[in-house]
């Protein structure tokens, strides 16, 4: 994993961008440590696509299933509406469905897509109505196109899991790297297995991990975006 | 024609005819049910076909050509009989792990049996004749073995005394009545006069032949987040099992609306009589489809399309919305969409396969989403239109009739069909649905948004303000500044635009809109107020609740009635304080306070002594239990103790009850009335204090 890009903190009178873990071409794992995964897995896709590019240039492709990692959260991160137009989604109600998808996933893959994201990927093998022993097999199957991808397109794919038992086992086996997320009292934190990133420390002492934090952190980032200013409009723009 | 079936052990079925004056049975020995495979572009059938062929439980294996979907065309499958039904489910799993996941794809495997037997040897369902129904009852507790089985009704007639001179004279009354039709009490009732009866299970009979049939146990299962119970099913020679403890359709829609489902999805009436409303949908839906070489696919394997997430944000917005103001409101229309969900299917061809068709990918049809809609005509539209056209013929004919039995048979008919109709959106979006499809269910409802919000917009334009609406519905009120166009003027215009009719269902009056739990907002599903024509409406309150007692039920309709008459809040806080001096001189019929409550799961899944669990442990000591699915009604006698001791059952016949537990519920169904008025609970409560204070201190 690469250093985080780090930006000078002492703008007097304008806020320093937040730090978020750059990812590599690999399968990543994010896992979040006492509390929901899904706002900062939110956030760090959000990240991807609008760091790769300006708007026809980079898109992400999202695997959801259903119940488990709704995508309601994403438009509230989102710096700009129209960021959700790159954001390519589609939810497996089944396993079948899921793997199905996963599979699908893979043949849409063009010059544009920058990062395949895959919330939850046991959750729904776990509640199918296959024998436990079958759903191993068929999550080993999902996980290996996932490493795939990663490996052929040259591009991250970020994964979470919804339980860490035999299940959830495959999909940490099958990750390259693991992030883990945390909420320290200097605010919240990635650990990689090299390095770790302090996102932003708000400095009250609150740590606030709210998805109105989360769309803060993104709107610090805005000079990193630069490439994709159609994106991102400037304050007291309303259209 | 086939009024039941039985599966006998050596393969085959016996099904059994309706004559003229009682029922026939032949042997179909030589039927197999059947399932069929496809193999993907990386499986050959050639292989399976070799495997299937020696499988010790396969009795056949054919290649031909059937169709996998409805946009798709005629393509090998293998089309395998196995010996019995059991061996369905197995060969269907063996399949599926044979290749690589996906690989073979099984389809018509989860069909219920005498449904199958029907479809696959293209029998009919429908009674030729008209049914001879005989109902049989006994008391709960008797059938549940805590007492002896000494009293069962058979038709008019009771049997009672030694449990084994009962049970044989119930079989026997049976035999000399044959009928076609025994409506339990309760399923369980067959098994316990089985276990009763003074001669062997193998000799005994309540069916045309002797000996029952268990088909399932009972299992608690959830769907749509609900806990639902499914209780134990059996089945007897020759006759059909209706149990009146556990068919939706006979207490929605009677014995006349369960045949009419039987005629539309094919399956026989015992299976139609146990059916939910999904699965009697996806039973006509798999008719449909079989007429026309469309298999029905065991596994969802089709998925949704990739959508991108500002699509998928406007597809969650739910139906249309528009919060009321709290507060009485006067001169208020109702407007509702009649079969909105079913008339947008059929007016903007939703169907699963029309719905981002990949002959259209340039068409933006759907509002807001933007999906295509195939010009081509969708199934679902073909299969919802006889059962909206039928229900509008049933309602057309309700208008004009008067013969007493004629109304009921078409209520009856009628009310199944809503039913089938009310289900159809929901079932689009629900994940195992055999024929559902998500971006259907999307549609659908971004069609009835748009159409709500121009129904909106043309009664703004004609001089009316919207003061409430949801879904299909919605509420208008005649601006004072302005002239209007008559209401069914404009609603006319509305229907002609839309192609649904928006039918003005009435004038209130007044409507009193109440607030959310919080206080803060304007309910959508809560007020109550008075129709022109002197009718009172209630919606959401306590007294439509099914667990409210009778009392309180009565007390807040009088409330509203009070206010009704006096528009004072003073006058209905004087009618709450006498009844509840009423309640704490023990006037009240302690019966009357029973609540009524669901129970969901056995007394040892809940978490916590609620009173509904201190209820189902004395039931278990005087009736045998009662099972999740089925209700329990009790009187609060002390609610301080945690014990049993808490409630007695309605059936006890209790002779106190909890005065200060009961005042609480006067002062919830109060605030019930008096919340438009800016009244909450510790209001009512506190209004109530300050009065018996007032009464207390001041001299008369």
């Amino acid at each position: 994993m690469r250093p985080p890009r780090r930006q000078s903190r002492h703008d007097r009178g304008r806020v320093s961008p937040a730090d978020l873990p750059e990812l590599d071409a690999e399968v990543t794992l994010l896992e979040a440590e006492d509390t929901d995964v899904r706002p900062p897995l939110h956030a760090l896709s959000i990240n991807e696509v609008l760091l790769s590019g300006a708007s026809g240039e980079s898109t992400a492709t999202w695997v959801d299933t259903g119940r488990h990692a709704q995508t309601t959260s994403l438009h509230d991160l989102a710096p700009a509406p129209r960021v959700l137009d790159r954001i390519h989604v589609a939810r497996g109600f089944t396993a079948f469905q899921h793997h199905a998808l996963i599979r699908e996933a893979v043949d849409r893959i063009d010059a544009t897509t920058v990062a395949v994201v895959a919330p939850a990927v046991d959750a729904i093998y776990r509640e199918s109505d296959l024998s436990r022993e079958r759903a191993r097999q068929f999550l080993l199957r999902t996980v290996a196109h996932l490493a795939r991808v990663a490996r052929r397109y040259n591009i991250p794919v970020i994964v979470s899991r919804a339980r860490d038992d035999d299940l959830g086992s495959i999909v940490a086996e099958a990750a390259s790297d693991t992030l883990t997320y945390r909420e320290t009292r200097c605010g919240p934190r990635f650990e990689g297995s090299d390095h770790e990133t302090l996102v932003y420390d708000v400095g009250d002492g609150w740590v606030q991990t709210t998805l109105a934090y989360w769309r803060q952190v993104l709107e610090t980032r805005r000079p990193l975006y630069a490439s994709a200013d159609d994106d991102v409009p400037t304050p007291g723009e309303v259209a | 024609m086939v009024l039941t079936t039985e599966f006998l052990d050596t393969g085959g079925v016996r099904y059994w005819e309706l004559t003229d004056d009682g029922a026939t049975a032949s042997a179909d020995r030589q039927y197999r049910p059947r399932l069929y495979v496809r193999a993907d572009d990386r499986h050959s059938l050639s292989d399976l076909r070799e495997y299937l062929g020696e499988h010790p439980v396969v009795a056949g294996v054919e290649e031909r050509e059937f169709r996998p979907g409805w946009r798709e065309d005629y393509e090998p499958m293998l089309r395998v009989a196995v010996d019995r039904l059991h061996h369905l489910t197995e060969i269907a799993e063996q399949v599926a792990q044979y290749g690589r996941p996906g690989g073979y794809q099984c389809y018509n495997v989860d069909f219920s049996r005498e449904f199958r037997y029907c479809l696959e040897t293209g029998r009919d369902a429908v009674p030729a004749r008209e049914l001879d129904v005989l109902r049989v009852a006994a008391p709960r507790a008797q059938v549940a073995g805590v007492d002896p089985l000494r009293e069962v009704s058979v038709g008019e007639l009771t049997f009672e005394g030694v449990p084994e001179v009962v049970a044989a004279d119930v079989s026997a009354r049976i035999r000399d009545r044959d009928p076609d039709v025994l409506q339990v009490s309760s399923a369980d009732l067959i098994p316990r006069l089985f276990a009763t009866a003074p001669v062997d299970e193998d000799v005994y009979a309540l069916g045309r032949r002797p000996g029952y049939t268990k088909r399932a146990g009972a299992s608690t299962y959830e769907s749509y987040g609900q806990v639902e119970h499914s209780p134990a099913r059996y089945s007897i020679p020759g006759r059909v099992i209706v149990d009146e403890s556990n068919s939706f359709f006979l207490e929605e829609a009677g014995l006349s609306g369960i045949l009419d489902l039987v005629e539309r999805s094919g399956k026989p009436l015992q299976e139609a009589a146990w059916a939910s409303i999904g699965n009697i949908l996806t039973a006509i839906q798999i008719q449909y489809a079989a007429d026309r070489d469309v298999l029905v696919p065991w596994r969802s394997w089709r998925t949704e399309r990739f959508k991108t997430a500002s699509q998928l944000d406007a597809a969650d917005r739910g139906g249309f919305t528009f919060e009321p103001d709290v507060g009485v409101h006067k001169t208020v229309h109702e407007l509702d969409f009649s079969s909105l969900y079913p008339n947008i299917i059929r007016e903007h061809n939703i169907s699963p396969e029309t719905i981002r068709c990949d002959c259209h990918p340039d068409r933006e049809d759907v509002p807001g989403l933007g999906y295509s809609i195939c010009p081509d005509d969708g199934y679902l539209p073909e299969v919802l239109s006889p059962i909206i056209d039928d229900r509008a013929d049933i309602k057309d004919e309700l208008a004009t009739t008067d013969d007493p039995d004629r109304v009921e048979e078409l209520e009856a008919r009628s009310a199944a069909l809503k039913w089938i109709l009310v289900s159809c959106f929901g079932y689009q979006g629900f994940s195992n649905a055999k024929f559902g499809r998500i971006e259907a269910h999307e549609a659908i409802n971004a069609y009835a948004r748009e159409i709500l919000l121009d129904a909106k917009a043309a009664f703004e334009e004609a001089g009316y303000r919207v003061v409430h609406g949801i879904i299909d519905s919605i509420w208008v009120q005649p601006r004072e500044d302005v002239e209007q166009e008559p209401v069914e003027a404009v609603a006319r215009e509305v229907s002609e635009a839309t192609g649904i009719e928006l039918e003005h269902e009435g004038v209130y009056d007044w409507v009193a809109f109440c607030p959310t739990a919080d206080g803060r907002d304007g309910a959508l599903t809560k007020y109550f107020g008075r129709q022109q024509s002197g009718e009172y409406k209630y919606r959401g309150l306590e007294c439509r609740q099914r667990s409210t007692p009778p009392w309180i039920a009565d007390l807040q309709r009088e409330l509203i009635e009070v206010y009704d008459e006096t528009r004072e809040t003073d006058a209905v806080l004087a009618r709450v304080l006498d009844a509840i001096g009423g309640l704490r001189a023990g006037r009240v019929e302690p019966g009357e306070l029973a609540i009524r409550n669901r129970v969901t799961k056995t007394p040892a899944e809940y978490g916590h002594e609620t009173r509904n669990v201190a209820a189902l442990r004395r039931a278990e000591d005087s009736v045998g239990g009662i099972a999740p699915g089925e209700d329990v009604e009790y009187v609060v006698v002390d609610d301080e103790k945690a014990s049993r001791d808490r409630v007695e059952l309605r059936s006890e016949d209790p002779q106190d009850y909890d005065t200060e537990f009961y005042v609480e519920l006067v002062a919830r169904a109060a605030a019930g009335v008096l919340g438009p008025f800016g009244y909450t609970q510790e209001d009512v409560i506190s209004g109530v204090e300050s009065t018996q204070q007032l009464e207390l201190t001041t001299p008369r």
